[in-house]
């Protein structure tokens, strides 16, 4: 037998690389032009490196996931036991949920302190406003992922939380009772919102933040990374002195970052694995109930104000939050050289740390 | 020279540091997500008084799997047989008159001791599955071997 | 930080994450795999009851299911059997069965245990159907008092429904009837029809049979308790009720063996002091193995062979406390017992006797004030005060205790007696045996010194004297 016809193989390149980039048509030379942006010099600082770092933890969270999911049972009978039995009875299952577990507070930790940065740099001003909305709605979905990763170990907290968490909803005005029910999945919390958490946590939130992401990236990318008008002397005018490539440095920098979570977190997991508290038990709410760090100041919020207003001025607070590009717009066009950003900024992290701080400090 | 030298090394440390901890940590992701073995344990199962099977008589006991055990008290002393034929898996029954078992579906017999004497069970050496029969006290008890998942 | 920089940062990185991954391996490696619990063996007869119970009757099912003798592959069959003898046998799904387990089925594997049982006060507790309790019990207050109460206790004596002619009756399906009245019951001391008494899941309850349980003091508790017998809340209100109920978390209570101060150390239960076993001696079940003095009747008596007894229970107390301490608590325990005999119990006797001597009461229990004034003075608050002493409950020794048997003695029982005696020598001689008895002579007043030196005291601490 012969060869039949095909296309012609040139001898130089090599065969496969060629039958592929036939296969696969992709410009390869505008591939690397897109990934390798600009980086600029002011990257160099690890501070201006938090926005990459959730998104490695979400990579992790993604692989840890679907490792748990593989022994996890999202069943109100069942889910504490299957949690119980990863975590004393399958080899190395407590090791997977603590860095499950860990991961999860970095992340959260990283995407607050990202925002921080972004924030009192202005960075999220025209023309990147609709980044920094995204960005909003990635702050959200992140926090949801925490709230709905915590209720599916059906544990007291779990419980009550997504028990204090349902009549929260109802409370707000109109459309509450619907969401309400819509949250629980019934006129109780019970197996049918276990399911709706599970659902929400491994379907619906990884498929809203990977495109969410991807958005957050593709627009980064679109702008470039923001430069600063740092107010030095030798300010070079041209594009290549004040920036890096991408690859091989700043790559470099985000394996740095990757590795050094992977320690951080194989650490923390060893010294702090995650425990596994009293089975979620309907008759009893627990004398000393809190939640995890990030929702404390909502949960003193609540304990300061009404119910109806706390759930409307969280909301509110998040619409403003959302739409700060705009407010921050007018602010400025007032007086361009307004430092009002700052100034809310510094108040609401004040505000917020004061009610975590305060939260954390009482005994229950 | 000697930059490419240790940049060789740096390249070398870097993939070997690299390699090592992604190798651990996939046999690390191996072990979890392979089905741990079953635990072999051997388990006393209670039978009955030992006054209830005096010599030259025999009784039958219901396995966990709903299988039957023959007990019997014989010269040798306790011996339990299970009653499925190792040929097709038919039930084999006990013929007093000739003192042995016969499974009816394809003239199967195997004698006292369980051994296939005739028909297809002989003809590919089987016999029927043995159990120890041992004795506590005035109770006997079946020792069942078996893997239990965890 | 130049590119080889970050090259070796990267490469020190990766070399720590291995050694954290190493030590993950090693914290996995000495991990205590807990070993799965064996699955319950339903085998033999019992499956083809268990196939039905499961559906029919599904807690009984899950508790068999949980228990010991689920692993054992010991099921329904192998308690509830019955032999051609057994008066309750029934056929029941082609098997000869009956409703009603007793000691005599335990026996087959635990006959140790039933040795001892059967030897014990617990065995008898049926057999108080001669006492006064049960005449106030079945006659004074009424047949269903006895049976909802003294019985559910005691034991009921089993018994089938007859038909006019004396015979069993029996369902359509040819089950013989128990009489309601004597069966469901749980008392510890029940006489069953093979002859048998006691039932043993009065404290390990059906159908899980835990140790557990019956090292809770709660089980005791069913019984005793109450006004007669305040056991479980002279327990509650002692040190040792106290220490069980903070640290019940260490209690280690469904060990499978329960030795005092190896598998556990926290606090005793009633178990611990009564039955369960020390490094030196075994688990007994017979409750009076330790037991000194009997504090049920009027009198209190020393029982037969008590010095074994007592040093049986010395060795448990002994695993706590130092013998001086134990020797101390018995010195005052036994002259406690002596100050309520000698200076109530005998005398309140004593006026008794001499009052039926000399014909002034009716020989029927319960018809005159003066019986029930008495029977609450030994049965209920002499029993209070004894008790009290022995698990240390102070109250119960002494307000609720003695105060109530000197008050009940001085301002009811003596008067009721010196109304009906008035007059009669011989009844008279006996007042007068008391009134000269050191332990009463205070009625003959205080001196002047003594009342005012009790003013005093009421003055400085109220600011008035009580009058």
């Amino acid at each position: 037998m012969t060869m039949t016809a095909g296309p012609a193989v040139t001898p130089e390149s090599s065969s496969w690389a060629t039958w592929l980039a036939s296969r696969v048509p992709i410009d390869l030379e505008a591939l690397r032009h897109f990934s390798n942006e600009p980086v600029p010099n002011h990257l160099k600082y690890w501070w201006w490196c938090l926005g990459g770092t959730p998104a490695l933890l979400f990579g992790v969270q993604a692989v840890t996931g679907i490792l748990l999911t593989v022994y996890y049972i999202p069943d109100a009978g069942s889910a504490y036991e299957s949690v119980d039995r990863l975590t004393t009875v399958i080899p190395f299952g407590w090791f997977i949920r603590s860095i499950h577990r860990w991961a999860s507070h970095l992340m959260i930790a990283a995407v607050i302190l990202h925002v921080m940065r972004v924030f009192f740099t202005g960075a999220y001003r025209a023309p990147r406003e609709l980044n920094w909305m995204l960005g909003v709605l990635l702050l959200a979905v992140t926090l949801g992922f925490g709230f709905t990763g915590y209720s599916l170990v059906w544990e007291q907290l779990s419980y009550w939380g997504v028990t204090v968490a349902a009549n929260l909803t109802d409370a707000v005005p109109v459309v509450g009772g619907v969401m309400g029910r819509m949250l629980r999945g019934g006129e109780s919390v019970g197996s049918n919102t276990l399911t709706r958490l599970f659902i929400l946590h491994i379907g619906v939130m990884p498929t809203l933040l990977t495109l969410l992401l991807a958005g957050h990236i593709l627009l980064i990318r679109l702008h470039g990374v923001t430069e600063f008008e740092f107010e030095s002397p030798d300010k070079a005018p041209d594009e290549a002195a004040r920036t890096y490539p991408f690859f091989p440095h700043h790559a470099m920098t985000e394996v740095i970052i990757g590795v050094g979570l992977a320690f951080a977190l194989t650490c923390l997991a060893v010294i702090f694995p995650a425990e596994l508290a009293e089975k979620a038990n309907p008759l009893e709410t627990p004398a000393h109930i809190k939640p995890e760090w990030y929702f404390f100041w909502t949960f003193r919020w609540l304990k300061l104000t009404s119910l109806t207003f706390a759930v409307l001025s969280i909301g509110f607070a998040g619409f403003l939050a959302l739409i700060w590009p705009y407010i921050d717009e007018r602010l400025r066009r007032r007086n361009t050289a307004s430092e009002a950003s700052v100034y809310v900024g510094a108040v609401a992290v004040v505000v917020l740390l004061v009610l975590t701080i305060w939260e954390a400090m009482a005994s229950s | 020279m000697r930059t490419d030298r240790r940049q060789f090394l740096l390249s070398s440390a870097v993939a070997t540091g690299l390699a090592s901890a992604g190798a651990l940590l996939a046999s690390i992701v191996g072990r979890y997500l392979y089905p741990r073995a079953g635990v072999r344990r051997t388990r006393q199962l209670y039978v009955a008084p030992a006054s209830e099977v005096p010599p030259g008589t025999g009784r039958p006991f219901t396995l966990p799997d709903g299988g039957t055990a023959l007990i019997a008290n014989t010269d040798g002393g306790y011996a339990a047989l299970s009653n499925l034929c190792p040929h097709l898996g038919c039930k084999v029954h006990w013929e007093e008159t000739e003192r042995h078992f016969v499974c009816p579906c394809h003239d199967g017999i195997f004698d006292a001791d369980g051994a296939a004497v005739s028909g297809p069970p002989a003809d590919e050496g089987q016999q029927l599955t043995r159990y120890q029969v041992v004795q506590v006290g005035d109770h006997l008890f079946l020792e069942l071997d078996e893997v239990v998942e965890v | 930080m130049t590119l080889d920089e970050k090259r070796w940062v990267v490469a020190a990185l990766s070399f720590m994450f291995l050694g954290a991954l190493l030590i993950v391996a090693w914290v996995e490696g000495g991990r205590q795999r807990v070993q799965p619990e064996a699955a319950p063996v339903v085998a033999g007869e019992s499956a083809r009851c268990y196939d039905c119970h499961a559906e029919q009757t599904p807690v009984i099912a899950t508790q068999w299911a949980g228990s010991e003798h689920a692993r054992l592959g010991v099921g329904c069959f192998e308690c509830h059997r019955a032999i051609e003898s057994d008066a309750d046998g029934f056929l029941h799904e082609g098997q000869l069965i009956a409703t009603i387990a007793t000691p005599k089925d335990c026996q087959s594997c635990h006959a140790d245990i039933v040795d001892e049982f059967d030897r014990s006060h617990h065995s008898r507790a049926a057999e108080f159907v001669g006492s006064l309790d049960n005449v106030l019990g079945e006659i004074v207050e009424g047949r269903l008092a006895a049976v909802n109460g003294c019985w559910q206790c005691h034991g009921s004596p089993v018994r089938f429904l007859e038909t006019a002619d004396g015979e069993v009756q029996r369902d359509s399906d040819g089950k013989p009837m128990l009489d309601p009245q004597t069966w469901p019951n749980t008392g510890i001391g029940r006489i069953n029809l093979d002859g048998s008494q006691g039932s043993c899941s009065a404290c390990h309850s059906r159908h899980a049979f835990t140790t557990k349980m019956a090292r809770q003091p709660e089980v005791c508790g069913k019984c005793h308790m109450g006004p007669d017998h305040p056991q479980i809340e002279i327990f509650e209100e002692s040190k040792h009720g106290i220490a069980f109920r903070t640290q019940i978390d260490e209690m280690n209570l469904d060990a499978e063996t329960w030795v005092l101060g190896e598998d556990y150390s926290a606090a005793p239960t009633c178990s611990t002091c009564h039955m369960s076993a020390t490094p030196n001696q075994p688990i007994t079940h017979d409750v009076g193995a330790r037991i000194s003095w009997t504090l049920r009747p009027v009198v209190s008596t020393k029982l037969e062979n008590w010095e074994p007894k007592r040093n049986a229970m010395k060795d448990t107390c002994n695993q706590c406390h130092a013998p001086d301490f134990v020797d101390a608590f018995y010195v005052t325990f036994d002259d406690s017992i002596e100050m309520y005999n000698e200076k109530f119990a005998i005398p309140a006797q004593n006026v008794m006797a001499a009052l039926r001597e000399a014909d002034l009461l009716t020989p029927t229990p319960f018809d005159e004030e003066i019986e029930w004034t008495f029977f609450r003075l030994w049965h209920h608050e002499g029993r209070r005060a004894r008790m009290g002493v022995s698990m240390q409950g102070p109250d119960y020794t002494q307000w609720h205790g003695f105060f109530e048997v000197a008050e009940n003695f001085y301002t009811h029982f003596l008067p009721q007696a010196e109304e009906i005696g008035e007059g009669t020598a011989s009844v008279e001689a006996v007042f007068e045996e008391i009134r000269a008895m050191p332990e009463h002579l205070w009625r003959e007043g205080m001196s002047p010194e003594q009342r005012a030196e009790i003013d005093a005291f009421y003055q400085e601490r109220y600011g008035a004297v009580p009058r």
